[in-house]
């Protein structure tokens, strides 16, 4: 056990959502491909891109191109990535998803405001969109996971991790930690799932189910996110910089991994969307700790997790390696106990903020669903609240059952951004579910960066920059072309997501007359940048001086 | 919460007019129950035909992600 190899458990996430267009005529025409350009258009992010820049000719600012032939053209996987001043996060496309891409924050309640602020944006461009549809069209935006279908599309977390627990749980497969991680994630969907209504993907058929995802999760461990997809997915991409070359070194990139999870429903209620990325830094915290042996894992999680999203009545128990049977909310109270050791010895508080909280939350929902007090979790609890609703609406219409359309429909709808037709934002706006974010934090997040994480600087960098020098922005840098007749370029570097907060990098903002000093003054203060040649591969080091970025008047 | 999914969950039929007799007394317990979540969500809902359902649920079609 070494609580010091544990590190701040940093969040994000990229959630694809559902996008269609209705009233265009010819139903079988799929119009995803549509929908999801006209949202990105109207996003504003940079690097600059114009409709040249894309995969195919589209016209942006007519209805007629969901009419006319479109061409198709190349369908890259993930293209036209606008990352955002407004708040330092990203929105693009991925598969025809419009993709939203939350910054980096550190707290769940600060997740939670900020999926809320995402959630906004996407509706601002769906609504402008819509200003540019011929009469009777729309485009809908779900907020979901699968069509009814049969075809997926994910709402991912990521979670900071110490680089030597990761590689031990993912590249070394140590497994109770593999399987601690299984199993807390199949039993944790008694509260995050959003539920739906039917069975996708070869399972069998249920009226109403936990998990929109648990149908498509087929392999316990694996790198895919498109096919075969896994409870724990493998892929290494720490977006902390390059690693050093020596064995031992200290970048940010030898520190530090990045678990990408793809397991997850997306939440609308705000208490789901709390817990599952604070309970989850509570157990990954335990996990990096070596805190957890395996007297909790499951003998076969994937059957557990189809088992547990099949069963509404949270009655069906599984096996654990150990023999004994537990339902998903045992199991869930059986990792509540072991946080409760955890935090009584050594305490969550420096990796976890609001970690008092986000426990006191879990066990009062645990201790709800285990007395199936399903009245008092329907504000907490997406799949509940669902289930509570259809059961109504079958109830008022006595000629439908669960495979009717009007059913799909609804299930469906629960999720849309429009507040006309949402049945979340009705219900949310009718005062039926618990808030975790006050409304000033959410309408901050829409505009202002999280102040304690690297995204506020590369919030103030986009804001301070010439936007059509903006050539290339990643999480952790961005790469500018030089103003001067040599075509260089700048690469400022922010590769460490915990750096370059506002405490940080703020006077360097504030107290820089133009882009040059600004440089400067961030490299006094840690976040380096350099120039090169567009065709060389050799870094020199700043400082740079006689740039004119007339964009320079931004207040901090 | 009432056990309804249970007791709704007709055989695969597929039609919603075979169902329509099947379980009155279920569903006059449940309309006692209700605390109108329905009717305060759906409140654009019964305005529409089942068209308008079904060009939603056909359109609602998506190209798989990750």
């Amino acid at each position: 056990m070494s609580r010091q190899s544990c590190v701040p458990k940093l969040i994000g996430g990229d959630v694809e959502l559902g996008n269609f267009i209705i009233g265009a005529g010819n139903s079988s025409k799929m119009t995803d491909y549509e929908a999801s350009r006209l949202l990105l258009s109207q996003v504003e992010g940079l690097p600059i891109q114009r409709p040249q820049d894309y995969d195919y000719a589209f016209d942006w600012h007519s209805s007629a191109a969901v009419n006319g032939p479109v061409n198709h053209g190349g369908q890259s996987q993930d293209f036209g990535r606008r990352y955002l001043p407004c708040n330092g996060g990203c929105i693009y496309i991925d598969l025809n998803h419009l993709e939203l891409a939350t910054p980096e924050v550190l707290s769940a309640r600060d997740y939670a405001a900020m999926w809320e602020a995402m959630l906004r944006l996407a509706r601002q461009a769906q609504l402008a969109a819509n200003q540019n549809l011929a009469d009777g069209k729309r485009i809908v935006v779900l907020a979901n996971n699968s069509d009814r279908q049969g075809k997926s599309y994910g709402g991912h977390q990521s979670f900071l991790m110490s680089r030597t627990a990761w590689d031990n749980m993912i590249r070394l497969r140590m497994i109770p930690s593999l399987f601690n991680l299984m199993a807390f994630q199949a039993s944790s969907i008694v509260f995050t799932g959003q539920g739906k209504v039917g069975s996708e993907n070869g399972q069998p058929w249920v009226p109403f189910q936990i998990s929109q995802r648990a149908d498509f999760i087929e392999t316990l461990l694996s790198v895919e996110t498109t096919v075969n997809r896994p409870l724990i997915n493998s892929r290494d991409e720490p977006l902390s910089g390059p690693k050093s070359r020596g064995k031992d070194g200290q970048l940010p990139g030898d520190r530090y991994a990045r678990l990408h999870v793809i397991f997850y429903d997306t939440n609308l209620a705000p208490v789901a969307t709390y817990l599952k990325v604070g309970v989850m830094q509570l157990i990954l915290t335990m996990i990096e700790a070596g805190f957890l042996d395996d007297s909790l894992a499951l003998e076969k999680p994937l059957d557990a997790l189809h088992a547990w999203s099949h069963d509404p009545e949270l009655d069906v128990r599984m096996r654990l390696l150990s023999g004994q049977q537990m339902s998903a909310v045992e199991l869930q109270l059986k990792f509540l106990e072991q946080a409760r050791a955890f935090d009584a010895r050594y305490g969550f508080e420096e990796f976890v903020e609001g970690a008092q909280q986000i426990i006191a939350l879990w066990e009062d929902t645990l201790l709800k669903l285990q007395s199936r007090d399903m009245s008092g979790l329907q504000g907490r609890i997406d799949w509940i609240m669902k289930r509570a609703l259809l059961e109504e609406a079958l109830a008022e219409h006595p000629q439908w059952d669960w495979r009717s359309t009007e059913l799909t429909y609804l299930d469906q709808i629960y999720s849309s951004l429009d507040p006309d037709d949402g049945l979340f934002l009705a219900l949310q706006a009718a005062g039926h579910f618990e808030a975790i974010a006050s409304e000033p934090e959410i309408a901050g997040f829409v505009s202002e960066p999280p102040a304690n994480t690297r995204a506020w600087t590369r919030a103030m960098l986009l804001r301070a920059v010439d936007p059509e020098q903006v050539q290339h922005v990643d999480w952790d840098r961005i790469v500018m072309r030089c103003a001067d007749p040599g075509r260089r370029q700048t690469q400022i570097e922010l590769p460490n997501p915990l750096g370059a907060t506002r405490s940080a990098t703020r006077h360097a903002f504030s107290d820089s007359a133009d882009f040059a000093s600004l440089l400067q003054r961030l490299h006094e203060v840690g976040v380096t940048s350099g120039t090169t040649d567009y065709v060389s591969t050799g870094m020199t080091v700043y400082p740079l001086q006689g740039y004119h970025y007339p964009f320079f008047n931004h207040s901090y | 919460m009432t056990n309804q999914t249970r007791q709704r969950s007709t055989p695969a039929s597929g039609s919603s007019a075979q169902t329509g007799a099947d379980s009155s007394n279920v569903l006059q317990n449940a309309r006692a129950n209700t605390n109108l979540l329905f009717a305060t969500a759906a409140k654009n809902f019964e305005a529409m035909s089942q068209g308008d359902s079904r060009e939603f649920v056909e359109k609602s079609r998506q190209t798989g992600g990750q």
